[in-house]
C-alpha cells in the first residue's frame, strides 16, 4: 500500500475528526506533500460542509406540538385480531349487499352438489389401469417428492411471512440458513418440473413455478438490511396467494387418497415415502 | 426518574403514561429523521404517529440492548422506506415531483424570502441540487447519510439501528459522500476558477 493510499483510507475517520495523534500526524504530513490527496480531501470536506450548511428542515406543523399525543392515544387501542377483522368487513358488505349474497350462496350450494353427483356417480373414470401400473408408480414417486419439495419451501415461506422487518432483528430469520436451502430448493425445482409433464399434474407444476419465483427472490437477498427486498417477498407470497394454492393441492391430494377407488395409489405413495 | 426501561416496562403492562412520556421525548428525534428521509412536513408527521403506533404495539419485541432512541429510529427507517414504496416514491419521482416538493417547502419559508431575497434565491438554488444529489444516492447510502450528517447519530447508534456492520455503515456513508462530492463538483471547482482567472 503506497503513502496515497493509506492517507485515502484515514479521509472518512478525518471528515469526523476520529483520528488518533499517531494518525493526524502522518494525514496532515502526507496532504502537506501531496496535492492530489489535499485537493481530494477538501473537495470532500467542502461538500459536507456545503451540504450541512445548506440542510434545512420545515418545522411540524403546531398541532405536533399540542396535539401529537391526543391524534396518537385512540390508535394505541387493542387492535382487532385478524378474523374479527374479517367478520366486520363480511358483516359490513352482507348487510349492503344481502340479495347478490343469496344468490352467491344459492350458486356455491349448486356447485358442491355437481361436485358430490360427479364424484360419486363417475368416480371409476379416475381409477388407475392396471396395464399402466408400473408407470403410475412411477408418476406417484413423482408426485410424492414434489409434496415433499412444497412442505420444505412453505415452511421456509413461513418463516420469511412471521418476519415483520419493522420491528423484528434481521438476524432472527437466519437469512443465511434461509438462502442455502432456497438454493437448495431451486435446484430440485427444474429436475421435478420438468418430471411433471402429465396434465393431470399441471396444477402442481405451476404452483412449483410460483414458488420457484420466490425461492429465487430469497435466494438474491443481500444478507443484510435488504428490508425492501424482504418487503416485496412477502407482498409476492401474499399476491400470488402461495398458501392458498398449497392448502388447495393438499387438499386435492387428500380427496385422492380418500377415494376409494384409488386406494392403491395411496398403498403405493406410502410404499413410495 | 424513570430509565427508559422502565417506562418501557411499565407501557408493556398497559400503562398509557408511561408511554406518553417515552412520546414525549422522542417525537421530535423521530420527526427529524423522519423528515430528512421523505423531505416533507405531512409524510414525517404521519410517519411519526405511524412509527409510536408500530412502537406501542411491539414493546415486547424491546428488549434494552440499545436505547429506546436507536431502536425508534429503526422502526422510522423501515416506516420511511415502507412509506416510499407504497407510494412509489424512489423510482417514479420524476423532477417535476421533486419540484413540487421543494416549491412547497419553499412556501413555509416565504417570511425568511422577504427578509433577504437575493440570498435566499441562490441558496434555493443549491437547496435544489443538493436534493437532487441526494435523490441518486441508494436508499441504504441516503438513509446511513441522513443520519449521521443531518440527525448527527454517532456510526455506533447507526449500526445498532441498522443492525449492520460497523465498516458497512462507514463505507456507506463514505461511498454517499463521494458521490455527492462527484455530483455536486460544480460548487468546488466555481473558486477555483474565479481564481485562475485572477
Amino acid at each position: 500500500m503506497n503513502s496515497c493510499e493509506k492517507c485515502n483510507l484515514y479521509f472518512d475517520k478525518a471528515l469526523y475528526n476520529e483520528l488518533n495523534s499517531d494518525e493526524e500526524k502522518y494525514f496532515n504530513d502526507h496532504l502537506n506533500s501531496c496535492d492530489v490527496c489535499a485537493k481530494e480531501y477538501n473537495e470532500l470536506k467542502s461538500t459536507l460542509t456545503l451540504i450541512s450548511e445548506n440542510h434545512e428542515r420545515v418545522e411540524p406543523g403546531d398541532i405536533f406540538q399540542t396535539n401529537f399525543w391526543n391524534n396518537l392515544a385512540p390508535k394505541l387501542e387493542k387492535r382487532p385480531s385478524f378474523i374479527d377483522t374479517i367478520i366486520t368487513s363480511f358483516n359490513e358488505w352482507f348487510a349492503a349487499n344481502r340479495s347478490l349474497t343469496y344468490q352467491l350462496a344459492g350458486g356455491t350450494a349448486l356447485i358442491v352438489i355437481g361436485i358430490f353427483l360427479g364424484r360419486t356417480f363417475f368416480s371409476n373414470d379416475l381409477q388407475v389401469n392396471p396395464t399402466h401400473g408400473e408407470l403410475s408408480q412411477q408418476q406417484l414417486a413423482i408426485q410424492a417428492s414434489a409434496e415433499r419439495y412444497i412442505d420444505r419451501s412453505k415452511v421456509l415461506l413461513l418463516g420469511m411471512m412471521n418476519f415483520d422487518p419493522e420491528t423484528d432483528d434481521i438476524e432472527s430469520i437466519n437469512l443465511e440458513q434461509q438462502q442455502n436451502i432456497s438454493r437448495e430448493l431451486l435446484a430440485q425445482a427444474s429436475e421435478l418440473k420438468s418430471d411433471l409433464n402429465k396434465p393431470s399434474t399441471q396444477q402442481l407444476k405451476r404452483l412449483i413455478n410460483d414458488l420457484e419465483v420466490i425461492l429465487m427472490q430469497i435466494a438474491n437477498l443481500e444478507t443484510e438490511f435488504d428490508l425492501a427486498g424482504i418487503d416485496l417477498i412477502q407482498s409476492g407470497i401474499d399476491r400470488k396467494g402461495i398458501f392458498l394454492k398449497i392448502n388447495i393441492q393438499r387438499m386435492s391430494r387428500a380427496n385422492s387418497n380418500i377415494n376409494p377407488a384409488s386406494g392403491n395409489q395411496v398403498k403405493n405413495e406410502k410404499n413410495s415415502i | 426518574m424513570n430509565t427508559d426501561l422502565q417506562l418501557v416496562e411499565q407501557a408493556r403492562k398497559g400503562n398509557l403514561s408511561s408511554f406518553k412520556i417515552l412520546v414525549e421525548q422522542n417525537k421530535r428525534l423521530v420527526y427529524n429523521l423522519a423528515f430528512d428521509l421523505t423531505k416533507s412536513r405531512e409524510d414525517a408527521e404521519d410517519v411519526s404517529q405511524d412509527v409510536f403506533v408500530k412502537a406501542f404495539r411491539s414493546l415486547d419485541k424491546f428488549r434494552g440492548d440499545s436505547k429506546f432512541s436507536t431502536w425508534l429510529y429503526r422502526i422510522t427507517v423501515n416506516t420511511c422506506l415502507s412509506m416510499k414504496r407504497k407510494k412509489s416514491y424512489s423510482t417514479m419521482q420524476t423532477e417535476e415531483d421533486m419540484n413540487e416538493v421543494i416549491a412547497a417547502n419553499e412556501k413555509l419559508s416565504v417570511k425568511f424570502q422577504q427578509v433577504n431575497p437575493e440570498r435566499v434565491t441562490e441558496s434555493n438554488f443549491i437547496k435544489k441540487n443538493i436534493d437532487k444529489a441526494m435523490q441518486k444516492l441508494s436508499e441504504r447510502e441516503r438513509t446511513v447519510f441522513v443520519m449521521r450528517n443531518f440527525n448527527e447519530l454517532p456510526f455506533e447508534e447507526i449500526v445498532q439501528a441498522l443492525k449492520l456492520k460497523a465498516g458497512t455503515v462507514r463505507s456507506l456513508n463514505f461511498r454517499a459522500i463521494k458521490k455527492l462530492q462527484k455530483e455536486l463538483s460544480f460548487y468546488n471547482q466555481e473558486p477555483q476558477a474565479e481564481g485562475a482567472n485572477e
